[in-house]
């Protein structure tokens, strides 16, 4: 018995500590996928409040736009023509900023924006055509129904960011 | 074929088949669509100072919104022409919802 055992101690040694390796590598990959799920989660976690970061800042420029919309209205009843131009342009750097800081997924986002500023664009242009030979009552309605169209999609988008209220009444 | 004319084909096509709106503007004869960041407008030209409405003219703006290609009048493609007059009836029909409105029309009549 005693000779059986030490001609096979060595191969049972090797057997145990086979087993014991497994068992330890077993272990370590277990942990490793806790850590990198973890990590994972952390990414996420980090994804995400970036993002919400990104929506909050599109939401509150886009209020703040919808805003500038709602005082070009007013020039316009006011016949303040020059500084409605000024606006227009102001107006168009505000979209440019949105557009260029918004992330990459939100095509649709995107494609709106940038319709919108282009109507602005043509806006401006239709008032400068006009303005000498003098913008009509007419005239002055398509801007406003315009604006309104504009601002009625601005409204839209920035509700469907998520963050709340809409301010800026459709005239 | 030239890459503009690749373009319009491409625009020309995604009209048709509805996977390209376009928006009014604030004048009547002038449409506007936009490609992720890119802007393309449309417009009915009067000739010649005339409110008789023949030729068209297609306007590209980049993602800045400054313009970078202007197609009409005085293009020497007549092809290139034409298409951009195809486009804009094309246009027309998606910013107006032509066809919603004929269907309801219809109804209508119907009824």
């Amino acid at each position: 018995m005693m000779e059986f055992w030490s001609a096979t101690w060595g191969d049972a040694a090797t057997v145990v500590g086979i087993l014991v390796s497994l068992g330890g590598l077993g272990w370590a990959i277990t942990e490793a996928r806790g850590a990198r799920s973890a990590s994972q989660a952390a990414q996420t976690a980090a994804d995400e409040t970036r993002d919400q970061i990104a929506r909050h800042l599109q939401t509150v420029d886009l209020q703040r736009a919808i805003g500038l919309i709602q005082l070009v209205k007013t020039l316009h009843d006011n016949s303040q023509w020059e500084a409605a131009r000024e606006h227009y342009q102001t107006l168009r750097e505000m979209l440019t900023g949105i557009i260029v800081r918004c992330p990459e997924h939100q095509t649709e986002f995107r494609e709106r924006l940038t319709t919108a500023r282009t109507e602005i664009r043509l806006m401006e242009d239709f008032v400068r055509e006009r303005f000498v030979a003098g913008i009509t009552e007419h005239d002055r309605s398509r801007l406003n129904q315009n604006l309104n169209n504009i601002q009625s999609d601005l409204e839209e988008l920035a509700s469907a960011m998520g963050f709340g209220d809409s301010q800026g009444e459709t005239k | 074929m030239s890459q503009l004319d690749n373009i319009l084909e491409g625009l020309i096509e995604r009209t048709t088949n509805g996977t390209l709106k376009w928006s009014r503007t604030v004048e009547s004869n002038q449409f506007v669509t936009s490609v992720d960041t890119i802007s393309v407008v449309v417009r009915e030209l009067p000739v010649g100072g005339w409110v008789i409405p023949t030729s068209y003219r297609l306007e590209i703006l980049d993602e800045m919104g400054e313009t970078i290609e202007v197609i009409g009048p005085g293009e020497e493609s007549n092809n290139r022409t034409q298409q951009v007059g195809r486009l804009y009836i094309l246009a027309r029909h998606s910013a107006l919802d032509v066809q919603s409105t004929l269907a309801k029309l219809a109804k209508a009549l119907e009824s």
